[in-house]
């Protein structure tokens, strides 16, 4: 597999703090990459680093096969901030045009890319100062200058976060677009936007990073060994037997419901029925379930 | 210095299309225009406004309106611009500008020198108009007014110019607050203000002794070596502000 980006035993301290520790990040290239984690697990810290603004305390970065922190990429990637913030006296069109001339993109070349991306972020007629622009047309316009230079890698920081339903809709569509043409490196808390766009995860919590891999396939490991029982009766001796189980890994109990992750699925098949039978226990539902993407990340986060 | 040319053209566009078009150009050429009729009138103007004191001024020449004049670009002036120009790195690293821009191809060298150069000719260029606004004054209200004189003046504030403009832009470059930016080039203000106490080289050719040179220079009284070594010296605190600022600003995480 070939990877565009790649982290080994990365730190960045705060003082003491551990920002980012020892991670080890691979994006393969043409992936949709959703950097997952709770707020202050160091996603931000991590992307800034990748993209050279702040340097790492410790450990090694690779972008394109250029080792980082050099500017050797630059020409190479795109940028959206979480919350992209412009020169409030330009337009979005001459935004584009300055963002384009950094690149050395020929003039008419570059009028015809920008025009396209105007037409893609639905900005092509606005004639508005960017200071007169509403927070979704800013990510819009941050997302065009983004892609003003046909990257290879886009990094995005939290792009849907501060942006209503519609607003949402509207970046994740242009984020399907686009994966077609380049790697699109992702962080977000937003859950179901990873499930809607990407296709590889890596899922970090307190700086460390606890899973990578394809959201198929933890999709699948999870969803494997977890069932959902609805249970006539009281079920909390059964549930406390069942905590006593080598075979049994989480138990998440929500009235007559219960979700159960087993190590052993045969132990837990084979022994389930007994221990319902023992506790004089009904059954109104057994089936095993796919696991959401945001079950699998609380269950995660939570170990 | 790659993409400086862009950035620069980038930094005049917003000089061109921003407040700050009017504020700076419009103080000095207010100065320029009002100086030499301030220093006519003045005179009259104290002796009408109280009769019973007997007021004896010397009679104004055409050296004293060149006086006003960089009197009030001396104070007024200098205030002005750094209150327009404190903001220009920190504000944008505050918003997160500086961050969309800088993770494109743009060394924060070129970055930083752009933002002096486009800060510094456009003032520089109207500091020269407003010259020309009081000499064409000073001539029709003052006898035997002496152009070369306010010209040579004027390239000795535009030097001095050059040096708080350098230092805004380092004060700029350390912090994330237009106002601590304020602060700082206050600071260096006064820091610059007091080297010449400490050598008797420095109270010649320290930069802060250029606004001195202005009223000599303008009355045909300054020993030319003693000016060209000053400008000298401001030319190396110019290059030597701006290099740390880049130092400064290079360091800095965005």
């Amino acid at each position: 597999m070939e990877y565009v980006i790649q982290t080994n035993d990365l730190c960045r301290l705060f003082g003491s703090v551990k920002a980012v520790n020892n991670l080890n990040l691979n994006v393969p290239k043409g992936s949709v990459y959703g950097f997952l984690g709770p707020n202050g697990a160091g996603k931000t810290t991590t992307i800034k680093i990748l993209l050279g603004l702040p340097k790492p305390s410790s450990g090694t970065i690779t972008v394109l096969d250029q080792p980082a922190p050099s500017k050797n990429y630059l020409h190479r990637i795109g940028f959206l901030p979480d919350v992209p913030n412009f020169y409030p006296w330009m337009r979005g069109d001459e935004f584009l045009t300055f963002a384009g001339r950094l690149f050395a993109i020929p003039e008419r070349e570059l009028a015809k890319r920008r025009d396209e991306l105007l037409e893609i972020t639905g900005l092509k007629g606005v004639k508005t100062k960017i200071g007169g622009y509403s927070r979704g047309m800013k990510q819009r316009l941050g997302l065009a200058q983004a892609l003003i230079n046909n990257p290879e890698v886009v990094f995005m920081d939290e792009p849907t976060s501060a942006l209503d339903p519609i607003g949402r809709k509207e970046i994740l569509e242009t984020i399907s677009l686009i994966s077609e043409r380049c790697t699109v490196f992702f962080s977000t808390h937003i859950l179901t936007d990873v499930e809607r766009v990407c296709n590889r995860v890596g899922i970090l919590n307190h700086g460390e990073l606890i899973r990578e891999e394809s959201l198929a396939d933890l999709q699948q490991d999870y969803a494997s060994n977890a069932f959902r029982l609805g249970v006539i009766g009281d079920p909390a001796p059964f549930v406390q037997e069942l905590r006593t189980k080598a075979w049994i890994e989480d138990i998440q109990a929500d009235n007559d419901t219960l979700l159960l992750t087993a190590f052993d699925i045969q132990a837990a098949q084979r022994e389930i029925p007994m221990l319902l039978s023992k506790h004089r226990l009904g059954l109104n539902k057994l089936e095993q379930v796919e696991m959401t993407l945001e079950d699998i990340f609380v269950r995660l986060v939570k170990q | 210095m790659k993409n400086f040319g862009i950035m620069f053209g980038k930094e005049i566009k917003e000089f061109l299309r921003t407040y700050k078009v009017f504020v700076v150009p419009g103080l000095f050429l207010l100065f320029g225009f009002t100086s030499p009729i301030i220093t006519k009138v003045l005179p009259s103007l104290l002796s009408s406004l109280a009769e019973e004191i007997n007021f004896v001024l010397p009679e104004m020449t055409w050296v004293d309106s060149y006086g006003q004049f960089f009197k009030n670009l001396n104070q007024m002036g200098i205030l002005a611009i750094i209150l327009t120009t404190m903001g220009t790195i920190a504000e944008e690293r505050n918003r997160g500008i500086s961050q969309l821009v800088l993770t494109k191809p743009v060394p924060r060298t070129s970055y930083v020198l752009a933002k002096y150069a486009a800060n510094f000719l456009p003032i520089a260029f109207t500091t020269v108009l407003a010259f020309f606004a009081t000499w064409f004054y000073t001539d029709v209200l003052f006898p035997d007014t002496v152009f070369l004189n306010g010209l040579g003046a004027t390239g000795v504030y535009i030097a001095y110019l050059a040096v708080i403009l350098a230092l805004v832009i380092l004060a700029s470059a350390m912090t994330k607050s237009a106002i601590a930016a304020g602060g700082l080039t206050v600071l260096g203000l006064i820091i610059l203000n007091l080297l010449p106490l400490f050598s008797k080289a420095l109270s010649k050719y320290s930069p802060a002794v250029l606004a001195d040179y202005i009223y000599q220079v303008a009355g045909g009284t300054a020993a030319s070596g003693d000016v060209w070594g000053a400008i000298a010296c401001a030319a190396g605190t110019v290059i030597i502000l701006l290099t740390t600022a880049s130092l400064v600003f290079s360091r800095k995480e965005l």
